[in-house]
């Protein structure tokens, strides 16, 4: 077959493309699941040019993965207008695993246009492909019919929808030049923007299409369909605020039973689309047959991705034009789970679908998930760089889910959901592992023999495969009886990372749409709408002592402990008959975790492997803080700062005195002479501004120091010096050695403001201030008539 | 992480996400008028080279926001939109304006940077292996003109690719 493709293919005008052998890799293992096979494309050109086209540059790459029904894949989406053909793996008796698939040049050209998006129907009827230019063709086969038409699954849902039937090679891939005789194909709708994804419908009658100008669903069936009007154009304009869409994902409806029409023009979909702004809206397309019923389902209020896509013109690179909506194949238990790029954790959404008995209006709810946080002794936190793709598992029950990220991490996902709540989970169960090039695009899925294949597509232009269940995933029976005694084991934690935000979902038609509401009890009030919440890092943990508050009840206080005991004596805890109450007061934890018993602790790895099997990694540290043009602090004399407006050095004071001197030296010291003064506070951050120089200690003492004056000959010192009252103050003040105990009981930084020149007296000319308890400073700086101060709590102090 | 500021300019670095496992740091800056606590610009400091980290911000007399990692590369945020022109945010990019690695007669040598005037780099060269300066006597100071790192010849344009942050 793939002879008569190369023999077809050297019949062309003018194009002698290669059969490549990719070469042979070292076998894998669990620890190194990955082929790596370039995707290449060189070729020799007997154009009136000649020469020979260049290796593909790095916005050439291909992108993305189409899969046909016969089970042949292409890869796209760089900067050429050439579809890569992936022949179909097969297995060796050798080694009885799938080998990598040989790419071959496969069709070529369209007036140039990049290739942006190419769309092929659930029985491969209808191929419809996306230019850069805005242009969509559409390509109909209506003589291509599966082999064995006795045999019929039930589709699939996701990306991967299409019948469980045997194809034969499919006619796109086999013909040369856009227009053979046999083939019949019409101009699309012609968008004005890029084309960013295309989509089909169950049945391949209604084509979505996805670009930079919007969204909008046509027919496919006959070319007269492709002209107006467009469905669900004005709508998705207007609820998406204009912006285009980066991509498109789909599930099917069930469909009614009472009902006399064909299940597939009944039932309909639910539709997604994600703009480019970020915001997810839901479409309830049904039924098929009547998109004058066609509505918006649901707008979310917030945006699902912080980065924002750019589009062709201004920029989106590889990463914005990967970042695509994926409907998983069906989880287990669940209707629809969609899963969302374009942040470090996993963003699900989940789909109630109403039953398929039900009459009346379909009601479709949509529930937001995030990633359940590890513990934090956990080796591998997850991805530390935005997800970009993921795929779902293929096998109908299994609750799987890889993901791919800019980190180059590749990563496996249990879909949990615990039995006493109605909250889906994404655990992370292990790393598949770590590719030198992010991935732009995923694809999980069966062969014929049913064996499994992950393809991923990365931005170097490599395509990386892993073939076989065992190196992806445990097995689908096995893990589906785990998933039925695993309910309960997890602990409860908080349903979202650390670093984001909560988001709501808005309430499109009030009494259609309800929104699944799987928050906490603790968490704010749904009410207030406009409000953003911020989320603990853990509700479980034990609250933390607030820093601005000087809570007496957080001390220890002997009387607490008997009023604590005195309670447990009035209702002790009795779970057995016989139990003696007198002996619950004991200190003995382990009696009361015997009344008492604890849910076991989460478990975040895997029972199949050993944890030692893992690859850990020692993540590195985040950048301490640090000021510009200075020297590490434990030097004798040091700079605190060295800018344009001259120096500042600090000499340390003597051991147990506690006083340094802080000398200035300007760069025109023509105009400006030296400052010298005594450092008694202990300085650590300086800076020079236009107005004066800013200065920062660490944390403080006890306050109650303050009011001492320890040395008398040193206020002696001080009142000889020509300095503001404010300023002998803080020169007073106690530097002892004393440590705080703890840094929430030593008083915060002090800031001191050594001003150049004033026309007022001079005494006043200075100031300072002590930041609240436990407050440190991490910066300072000035310049003319500010000055500022950043903290160790994330605060910009400006002071004017 | 940092704060500088100069004349009514102030910008302050932080950590945007967490380092990436070859230790790049992930770095994001906001620039203020520090007279009205108006945000000016913000974005990601783009410049980091792969496993380096800042070493150095700060504003030249003009008021260019400067930055400079720890592999020598010193960059600046310049705004790429005309003079009156209505592009999108964001506009600003980090242009690479000195490689200090082009000017080490050896591996120990280095740069401590002071600041930026007149399109001259103010910085005390710095031999031996020593990371700074002794402030127990003044140090010399030189100046380095600004130029844009440009590769030559065969490679020039796997350089500029990967000078394209």
């Amino acid at each position: 077959m793939i002879e008569k493709a190369v023999s077809t293919v050297s019949k062309g005008q003018g194009l002698a493309p290669q059969l490549l052998i990719m070469p042979e890799s070292s076998p894998p293992s669990h620890s190194e699941p990955f082929r790596s096979w370039p995707l290449l494309l060189n070729q020799t050109t007997n154009d009136d040019d000649g020469g020979i086209a260049p290796t593909m540059t790095e916005e050439e790459h291909p992108r993305r993965l189409c899969q046909f029904p016969s089970g042949e894949w292409v890869a796209y989406g760089g900067d050429v207008s050439r579809l890569m053909l992936l022949d179909r793996p097969t297995t060796t008796e050798e080694e009885d695993r799938a080998i990598v698939p040989r790419v071959i040049v496969g069709r070529l050209a369209w007036d140039d246009e990049a290739i942006r998006a190419v769309a092929v129907s659930a029985d491969g009827q209808r191929v419809a492909v996306g230019f850069d230019s805005g242009a969509i063709t559409i390509y109909a086969y209506d003589d291509y019919l599966p082999l064995d038409e006795g045999e019929s699954a039930s589709s699939a849902r996701g990306d991967n929808n299409r019948d469980r039937r045997r194809y034969p090679p499919h006619p796109f891939l086999r013909s040369l030049a856009p227009r053979e005789p046999e083939e019949r194909s019409w101009a699309g709708p012609c968008l004005e923007a890029p084309v960013r994804d295309l989509t089909f419908f169950p049945g391949g009658r209604w084509l979505a299409c996805a670009s930079e100008a919007g969204l909008c669903v046509v027919g496919a069936t006959t070319p007269d369909d492709a002209g107006p009007p467009r469905h669900l154009q004005d709508l998705a304009e207007r609820h998406h605020d204009g912006s285009g869409l980066r991509g498109l994902a789909w599930a099917p409806l069930p469909s009614s039973r009472d009902s006399h029409q064909d299940d597939d023009e009944q039932a309909g979909v639910v539709l997604a689309s994600l703009a480019m702004d970020g915001r997810l809206c839901w479409w309830q397309v049904s039924p098929l047959n009547r998109p004058d019923q066609w509505k918006l389902l649901l707008r979310e209020k917030s945006t699902c991705i912080t980065k924002k896509d750019p589009g062709e013109i201004f920029g989106a690179d590889a990463f914005d034009r990967s970042c695509l909506p994926v409907a998983l194949p069906a989880a287990s238990g669940w209707d629809v789970v969609l899963s969302l790029p374009g942040e470090p954790f996993l963003q699900l959404r989940l789909v109630h679908r109403p039953s398929p008995r039900a009459s009346g209006p379909a009601t479709v709810t949509v529930s937001e998930h995030n990633q359940l946080s590890p513990p934090s002794d956990a080796p591998i936190q997850g991805h530390v760089d935005t997800i970009i793709t993921s795929a779902g598992s293929p096998h109908p029950n299994d609750p799987w889910i890889i993901t791919g990220g800019r980190d180059g991490r590749i990563l496996l996902w249990r879909l949990h959901t615990p039995a006493s709540s109605a909250t889906l989970q994404a655990i992370l169960e292990r790393s598949l592992g770590t590719l030198p090039s992010p991935p732009s695009q995923m694809k999980w899925w069966i062969d014929d023999q049913g064996q499994d294949h992950l393809y991923i597509v990365c931005v170097n232009g490599t395509l990386v495969t892993v073939h076989g269940r065992d190196l992806l995933a445990p097995p689908v029976a096995r893990m589906n009886e785990k998933n039925r005694s695993r309910p309960g084991q997890v602990a409860k934690a908080s349903a979202e990372s650390t670093a984001i935000q909560r988001r709501r979902l808005q309430k499109a038609t009030p009494g259609q749409v309800t929104s699944a509401k799987n928050h906490d009890q603790r968490r704010v009030d749904d009410d207030d709408d406009d409000e953003v919440e911020f989320t603990q890092n853990d509700h479980h943990s034990p609250a933390k002592r607030n820093q601005f508050i000087d809570d007496e009840a957080a001390e220890e206080d002997d009387d607490d402990d008997e009023v604590i005991n005195d309670s447990r004596k009035e209702s002790p805890p009795s779970k057995e008959a016989g139990m003696e109450t007198g002996d619950i007061l004991d200190d003995d934890h382990d009696d009361l975790d015997d009344d008492f018993p604890l849910p076991a602790a989460a478990t975040y790895r895997s029972a199949l492997a050993e944890p030692s099997s893992y690859p850990t990694w020692e993540l590195p540290e985040p950048q301490p803080p640090f000021a510009p043009s200075s020297t590490p602090l434990d030097l004798t004399r040091r700079f605190l700062c060295w800018n344009h407006l001259g120096s500042v050095t600090l000499q340390q004071g003597e051991v147990g005195l506690g006083r340094g001197t802080v000398d200035i030296h300007f760069t025109d010291a023509a105009f400006r002479r030296p400052i010298s003064f005594t450092d008694n506070m202990g300085f650590i951050l300086g800076s020079l501004g236009e107005d004066g120089g800013i200065f920062a200690t660490d944390l403080g003492g006890d306050d109650d120091d303050d009011d001492e004056d320890q040395d008398g000959a040193l206020g002696e010192v001080v009142q000889g010096l020509n300095i503001s009252e404010a300023t002998k103050a803080a020169l007073k003040k106690s530097t002892k050695s004393a440590k705080p105990k703890d840094e929430a009981a030593a008083t915060g930084s002090t800031i001191y403001f050594h001003r150049f020149e004033t026309f007022a007296s001079h005494r006043d000319k200075d100031w300072y201030l002590t930041l609240p308890s436990g407050e440190r400073a991490l910066g300072c700086s000035c310049g003319e008539g500010w000055a500022a101060v950043v903290t160790r709590y994330v605060f910009i102090c400006l002071i004017l | 992480m940092t704060v500088v500021g100069r004349t009514r300019f102030l910008a302050t670095f932080y950590h945007e996400a967490a380092p990436l496992p070859d230790a790049t740091q992930k770095l994001g800056y906001t620039v203020y008028d520090g007279m009205t606590s108006q945000v000016l610009s913000k974005g990601s400091v783009a410049c980091i080279s792969n496993g380096a980290s800042l070493s150095w911000a700060g504003f030249s007399n003009d008021g260019s926001l400067l930055a400079m990692d720890s592999e020598g590369l010193l960059s600046m945020l310049v705004n790429l939109a005309p003079d009156g022109a209505d592009l999108p945010p964001p506009a600003w990019e980090w242009v690479p304006m000195l490689d200090l690695a082009g000017f080490r007669k050896s591996r120990e040598d280095s740069y401590w940077p002071i600041t930026v005037v007149d399109g001259k780099f103010v910085c005390v060269p710095l031999k031996g292996g020593t990371k700074h300066p002794d402030a127990s006597r003044r140090p010399v100071t030189t100046t380095l003109g600004l130029r844009l790192p440009l590769a030559r010849g065969s490679i020039l344009k796997a350089y500029v690719v990967g000078l394209c942050r």
